[in-house]
């Protein structure tokens, strides 16, 4: 840390001569003789003693580390019998050792060699990195120092570089995407080497259980994920029974019916449903839900389990209500006035202007909005989690307990897992799978969504 | 120079002036208020039957206020209130026993800008008839849009394409297309906002055309920047200025010799 | 068909068409009904469940701190007040209060009237000052779960014995502290001081909360300065290109997908590949930074390009360059509606559960976590804990953890709001 500390304190220091320097050439404080403000000479001198001494420091600091285990590893007896996921361990135990801070039950016998060897490595290292990047960073500090004179084009340099800063900011973003289409790519690739491919896609039978011994009963694991699918689709397709209705009545309403100050305090209002973190619906669906619907359905003579797709689909439409009116109630906004207009002059009402002349010139959009909230809900993890059941069923009965891609994806993660397991990998399979679908519809929602803008602006 | 511009109105048109007896509509007192502000104040003037009358006056003076009036257009703006009566036929349209869907069917409104629905020509046309139930069948149906494009003069030209889309047709058309709609139903006035502001001359020409036919009729109230236009097609005129109505009259006398200085003014360029 | 007929428009249209107009009236307003009292029933389910956890049930007992059983050679050696069994003081206080003998059959339930862990709160009273010692003190003990949940009426005492989980004994032992004025109820400071525990009495969430915090401050600041920066390029200085498009769709699309995905990002790339450590807030704080990245990149560009180019045009004619001007000029008229974007962006990423299960911060951590690489849990991740127990007393302590989750929500988005009423200008 204290090199960080010296980099930094040589980096100002830099910035102070690169200030002053230009200053003392203008004899006369005539500013205007100069190229830029003294600022960005001072900037200029402070980014080259800092990022280059920076950058050194990092890879310096990451190949001694990679040297520094190699060599510490190599100290400990009988390193080729220990299986390659307990060496991180090893080392981790090494490294506690070494800074003194452990106690009678993690510190080794065999170990104290590794350790002594690690400490002075480190400081070697540590030493070493030091001195290459104070001494990087004094150089160039003087011979950009040497650079400047009255018609350099300081500021022209500073803000080429923080335009760079900008671009690699927004890589960033990109980076993100690329890092999930990767690393779920990747993960799904070493399941299907383990599980035939067509069976997960096509496969109607789920029970991902992997037999630790040969003769363990239970030992068939079926990886088909078309029930998974299927309950998704269930929970969905309740969810949007309830959703598309009341979201588009009340986004016809709030648009049409409402005057603007009843209508200013009632969209916030119905917006706050979407701002309720999903695990509150999850428990409410659990707590109160749930039970409630078995009740109605005893009462009634049928017998609901507390775990069924009705109960999780019904509090997931309650979520995605406001995806829909609030969404639907700009769409409908967008359409121009001269139509209302048309149509009221002709003698119809609101309800028959709004079914037959808005409604059908702002389909697109709505449509574009339902996929949005079908995305959303697909995606959706708590209120499945804690509301829908665990074992897959291929059915269309909503009474029924069912579970979905999100549920497995977190049963298959949580609890004990070694990571080349199947049915570890099975989880970003599924991942994959998810991805790809929502990935999907986003784009075909985006698009008609945006369509829809062009024709009305 | 004052004498010659009016002059050149006079001898290029045909000055007309009001020969009719009966009063379709009369106005009593009408002021339009938006948000508590004053935008129309205190219009009195009756309409006559099977006439043209022509509302001019420079922008923003509360012409399609007051027009917008008369079919309780305003009934759908927020904030806006009325005050004062209207007279259609003998019965004050503002009556609360009113129904104002049937008094739409009754008023027809052409816009400034041409807004045909995204349908085709014939769905535009049935589109009103079939809600208030003045057809009940195809036949019937295929009967009135011939009639009703004939009447505005669009029939021939779009009757093999009665199935496409009503704005892929042009401006001109597109605005018979809204004048034949509006007719569908049948209304015995039509209310025109500036029907011809956003079309070429020769378009104008073809709609000016067609409101004196519209005329033997119906009775037609037009909202007009064009004075040209005012003295071409109407019997009476008014000229609004800033919510007021300043003087209403015989067409040939407003552009003759009206009687009040900010007439004169308006006709002859001055301001406006 | 004839005018005069249709021209009297003093007789209403066709009650069809009326009655039509009415239902379709009503059916919006009744969508909108349902919508709002789903919420009215959300809240005041949470919060009637939620609200008895915030008090609590004490019994005030006599203590005698008798020197023989804590520090029979009087030495005040620290290994041996430590190591006192101070539970069997705790079970003498009972015994002579309900005047019964150790021996007496239900002895052992009578000891478990009160909370398991009370033994530390007197040898932490010891420890502090050994001269309480041999004197007799009045302490208030936290009553165990079951008796927590009996006063507050959570459970049924009308069905046989065997099937409840307060015995006859335990109630009639209750009824005589009552009426000696010995149970108290106070104010559950436990809830907030301390951290996960078995026992539901002394379980809190304070842990969950520091979790939760260092989750969003290392989430925000990656996040904030990486999405402005990066909005600023996309609107300001990114040629309108292929590549650009190609940006914008992909963090458009990010916006929108499933955060379960940026859970198993979080455990192949960082815990994986980087080997971070497992549940600690700097993987939480990770995940939660690209999960909020998009959201902040779409609303700074939205404010960015709600500004008038009319500034910035003003600003280069007086010789400022390109970026001068952005930077002193528009960005900070865009502050305020980026400053709203963010606070609710970070807000929604407060609730987030599902990626941090992926990154396994559902572990139960009775500690408070100190620096950002030990493990720790997150609020939301609590909640989804704790309403697996099956205890009742759960139940109330994951609603009231539910209402403090809601209400820094509710404290968030007001802030947000607040400023966008304040500072935001109407061009």
């Amino acid at each position: 840390m204290y090199i960080i500390l010296a980099i930094l304190v040589c980096a100002f220091y830099g910035f102070y001569i690169g200030k002053k320097k230009p200053l003392r050439l203008i004899q006369n404080k005539d500013l205007t003789k100069l190229n830029s403000s003294p600022n960005y000479h001072g900037y200029y001198v402070f980014l080259w003693c800092l990022i280059p001494a920076i950058i050194t420091f990092l890879t310096l600091n990451f190949f001694s580390n990679f040297l520094i285990k190699q060599i510490v590893l190599d100290l400990v007896p009988e390193i080729e019998s220990i299986a390659k996921t307990n060496i991180e361990f090893v080392y981790n135990q090494i490294k506690t050792m070494a800074s003194g801070t452990a106690d009678a039950f993690s510190a080794d016998e065999k170990l104290i060699v590794a350790a002594e060897k690690y400490n002075e490595l480190i400081s070697i290292s540590n030493a070493s990195i030091f001195v290459i990047c104070i001494c990087l960073s004094s150089f160039l500090l003087i011979f950009i120092k040497k650079k400047i004179n009255l018609e350099f084009p300081a500021r022209k340099k500073v803000e080429k570089f923080i335009k760079l800063f900008l671009l690699i900011c927004s890589i960033v973003a990109i980076l993100t995407t690329v890092g999930i289409v990767l690393s779920l790519f990747f993960e799904s690739l070493k399941f299907f080497k383990q599980i035939y491919f067509f069976d997960f896609i096509f496969g109607t039978h789920w029970s991902p259980q992997i037999a630790i011994r040969e003769d363990q009963v239970g030992s068939s694991g079926a990886f088909g994920s078309i029930p998974v699918l299927a309950g998704t689709f269930l929970i969905t397709l309740i969810a949007m029974f309830i959703a598309v209705p009341i979201g588009l009545f009340s986004a016809i309403y709030l648009s049409d019916y409402a005057h603007k100050k009843v209508r200013s305090i009632l969209k916030p209002l119905i917006e706050v449903l979407a701002g309720i973190p999903t695990i509150v619906y999850g428990f409410f669906a659990a707590l109160t839900v749930g039970p409630f619907i078995r009740m109605a359905g005893e009462s009634i003579g049928l017998d609901i389990v507390s775990e069924s797709a009705l109960c999780a689909g019904l509090v997931m439409g309650i979520m995605i209500i406001p995806f829909i009116s609030s969404l639907s109630d700009d769409i409908i906004l967008a359409v121009p006035q001269r139509l209302k207009d048309g149509s009221y002059a002709l003698g119809a009402t609101k309800s028959e202007t709004m079914i037959k002349i808005i409604l059908p010139a702002a389909l697109p959009g709505i449509v574009g909005s339902i996929l949005l909230a079908v995305s959303r809900a697909i995606g959706e993890t708590m209120i499945v989690v804690m509301a829908a059941g665990m074992s897959a069923r291929l059915t269309a009965n909503p009474f029924e307990a069912v579970t979905t891609v999100t549920v497995q994806i977190v049963t298959l993660l949580t609890g004990d897992q070694e990571f080349d397991n199947p049915k570890t990998l099975a989880a970003f399979a599924l991942g994959l799978e998810l991805f790809i679908l929502t990935l999907f519809l986003n784009l075909i929602a985006l698009r008609i969504v945006k369509k829809y803008r062009e024709k009305y602006e | 120079m004052a004498k010659d511009q009016i002059i050149s109105i006079s001898k290029f048109n045909k000055l007309k002036r009001s020969t009719s007896l009966k009063i379709k509509l009369a106005v009593q007192n009408i002021s339009v208020f938006y948000n508590g502000k004053m935008a129309v104040e205190n219009i009195n003037m009756n309409i006559n039957q099977n006439e043209v009358t022509a509302l001019i006056g420079p922008s923003g003076c509360g012409k399609s206020t007051f027009i917008r009036c008369i079919n309780r257009m305003n009934d759908v703006i927020e904030n806006c209130t009325v005050e004062g009566k209207i007279f259609f036929d003998e019965t004050n349209i503002y009556d609360s026993n009113v129904d104002v869907v049937k008094l739409r069917s009754s008023i027809g409104m052409v816009f400034q800008k041409p807004n045909p629905f995204p349908k085709s020509i014939y769905e535009n046309i049935v589109y009103a008839p079939k809600l208030h139930g003045i057809i009940n069948s195809k036949s019937e149906a295929d009967e009135l849009v011939e009639k009703s494009l004939t009447e505005a003069g669009l029939f021939e030209e779009v009757k093999d394409r009665l199935n496409e889309s009503g704005t892929g047709l042009s401006g001109g058309q597109q605005q018979r297309l809204c004048i034949a709609r509006a007719i569908a139903v049948d209304p015995s006035i039509i209310l025109m906002d500036e029907p011809c502001s956003s079309l070429d001359p020769i378009a104008t020409a073809v709609i000016e055309e067609l409101i004196d036919s519209l005329k033997k009729k119906r009775t037609i109230i037009i909202i007009t920047h064009n004075m040209q236009q005012a003295a071409r097609v109407s019997e009476k005129t008014a000229f609004f200025h800033l919510g007021k109505l300043i003087e209403f009259s015989n067409t040939s006398t407003i552009f003759t010799n009206p009687k009040e200085k900010r007439t004169l003014g308006y006709i002859t360029g001055r301001f406006g | 068909m004839s005018n005069i007929i249709r021209n009297d428009i003093l007789t209403p249209v066709s009650s069809k068409r009326t009655t039509k107009e009415k239902l379709f009236k009503i059916c919006g307003l009744s969508a909108i009904i349902f919508a709002l009292s789903m919420l009215v029933i959300l809240f005041t389910t949470i919060f009637s469940k939620g609200y008895s956890a915030f008090y609590q049930t004490r019994i005030k007992l006599d203590i005698n701190f008798n020197e023989e059983l804590i520090d029979p050679t009087g030495a005040r050696e620290i290994t041996t007040l430590n190591t006192a069994d101070y539970s069997k003081l705790i079970s003498q206080s009972l015994f002579k209060f309900l005047n019964i003998d150790k021996s007496h059959p239900k002895s052992s339930e009578i000891k478990s009237l009160i909370s398991y862990n009370s033994f530390l709160t007197l040898r932490d009273r010891v420890l502090n000052d050994p001269d309480i010692i041999g004197k007799t003190k009045k302490i208030n003990l936290i009553a165990s779960d079951d008796v927590d949940q009996m006063l507050k009426g959570n459970i049924n005492i009308n069905i046989p014995e065997e099937n409840r989980k307060i015995t006859d004994f335990q109630i009639e032992a209750i009824e005589k502290f009552k009426s000696n004025g010995n149970i108290l109820t106070v104010f559950n400071k436990t809830l907030f001081i301390k951290s996960d525990s078995r026992e539901p009495e002394v379980s809190g969430v304070l842990g969950a909360i520091i979790g939760s915090f260092y989750c969003l401050f290392i989430a925000a600041c990656i996040s904030v300065p990486i999405g402005i920066f990066a909005a600023i390029f996309l609107q300001e200085f990114a040629k309108k290109n292929k590549v650009t498009d190609f940006i914008e769709i992909n963090i458009n699309n990010l916006a929108a997908v499933p955060s379960i995905v940026f859970g198993l990002l979080g455990l192949s790339v960082f815990i994986n590949f980087f080997h971070l450590p497992r549940s600690s807030p700097i993987v939480g704080g990770l995940v939660l930074a690209l999960m909020s990245l998009p959201t902040i990149v779409i609303v700074t560009r939205a404010s960015l390009l709600a500004v008038p180019g009319t500034i910035k045009d003003g600003a280069i004619a007086l010789g400022a360059s390109k970026m001068q001007a952005i930077f002193n000029q528009v960005l900070p008229l865009a502050t305020p509606g980026i400053c709203t974007g963010v606070i609710i962006a970070l807000a929604r990423a407060l609730g987030e559960t599902a990626p941090l299960l992926m990154i396994g911060m559902i572990a139960f951590i009775p500690d408070t976590p100190i620096a950002i690489t030990d493990p720790a849990t997150a609020l939301p991740a609590q909640i989804f804990m704790w309403a697996d127990h099956p205890e009742r007393a759960f139940v109330e302590r994951t609603s009231a953890a539910i209402l403090i989750l809601l209400s820094f929500l509710i404290v968030m988005n007001a802030a947000a709001i607040y400023i966008r009423h304040k500072f935001e200008k109407k061009w």
